[in-house]
């Protein structure tokens, strides 16, 4: 069961591969902590957190941020099974790391942000339209 | 949750660079609003929602008007949103999730038009204010 249409999942294919998943997922792991500072309470080993610049040019938000996007990259690749593709992720965020799945909807919300900025006129209403959908059923 | 003067000085600036584009923004942010969230349509029977529609435009006037003057008395928002926070209390009766649906589209909106002045710290002042603006106009409904 595929809840994107053919059509859909050529746009989304089509805008993911001009992407550059490695900053676009720094960056919207970033502006998460920066914007819904509550959610820093994951990542108190990652060090200096203490500002905006200091979130933006952490090393360690960085190259999370980048291991993040690079899953939703393998997502999109197996999306006609977000659930078999995410099942170990998704235990591990549930059984262990213990995120509360609300957390998920705000990084796809930034994410949708972070690529409407890096898009700018190009991120048409349609294309922004499959930001939540595809993203929200990463918390499986 | 508090809009520190930081907060307040990103807002107006950022409000100030958009000028006289803010009804076309207020359009836009409606329909992602209503390309994204299709159920946020229902309050809009009674409107043309196609692509460019002029009941859109001139809806997405209204609302870059009142947050133009939420942003000009952003130190007594409940004042100055009183009458609208009657509207949408007793007559237009808008579940309080769609806000956050609109806010999120407005954060859009804004990032695609205005990169530049949509850094982190901005991005994360207009959350906050569109946020305090949706808790006044739904801080009558019960």
């Amino acid at each position: 069961m595929s809840f994107l249409s053919a059509e859909e999942k050529g746009l989304v294919n089509g805008l993911w591969s001009k992407v550059n998943v490695d900053e676009v997922g720094g960056e919207a792991l970033g502006r998460l902590l920066v914007v819904y500072p509550w959610t820093q309470r994951f990542f108190q080993s990652f060090g200096d957190l203490s500002s905006a610049d200091a979130i933006m040019s952490n090393a360690k938000v960085k190259a999370h941020g980048k291991k993040v996007l690079n899953s939703f990259s393998d997502g999109l690749k197996n999306i006609d099974d977000l659930k078999g593709a995410f099942a170990k992720l998704s235990e591990l965020h549930c059984d262990k790391l213990h995120v509360d799945p609300e957390n998920f909807r705000l990084l796809g919300n930034v994410l949708v942000c972070v690529l409407a900025h890096h898009f700018g006129h190009e991120f048409n209403p349609q294309g922004k339209s499959l930001g939540p959908q595809t993203l929200i059923p990463g918390h499986v | 949750m508090v809009l520190s003067s930081a907060d307040k000085n990103n807002v107006k600036a950022c409000w100030g660079k958009i000028g006289s584009h803010a009804g076309e923004y207020g359009a836009e942010a409606l329909e992602r609003t209503f390309c994204s969230f299709p159920t946020t349509k229902t309050y809009f029977p009674h409107f043309d929602l196609s692509h460019g529609s002029a009941q859109v435009q001139t809806h997405g006037q209204k609302v870059a008007d009142a947050l133009t003057k939420a942003v000009a008395h952003i130190n007594d928002l409940p004042n100055a949103l009183s009458d609208l926070s009657d509207l949408h209390a007793y007559k237009l009766r808008v579940d309080p999730v769609n806000f956050k649906f609109l806010s999120h589209c407005l954060l859009v909106t804004l990032a695609c038009h205005h990169p530049e002045e949509f850094t982190p710290a901005v991005h994360a002042s207009l959350d906050k204010f569109f946020s305090a603006v949706s808790t006044v106009l739904t801080s009558k409904y019960r």
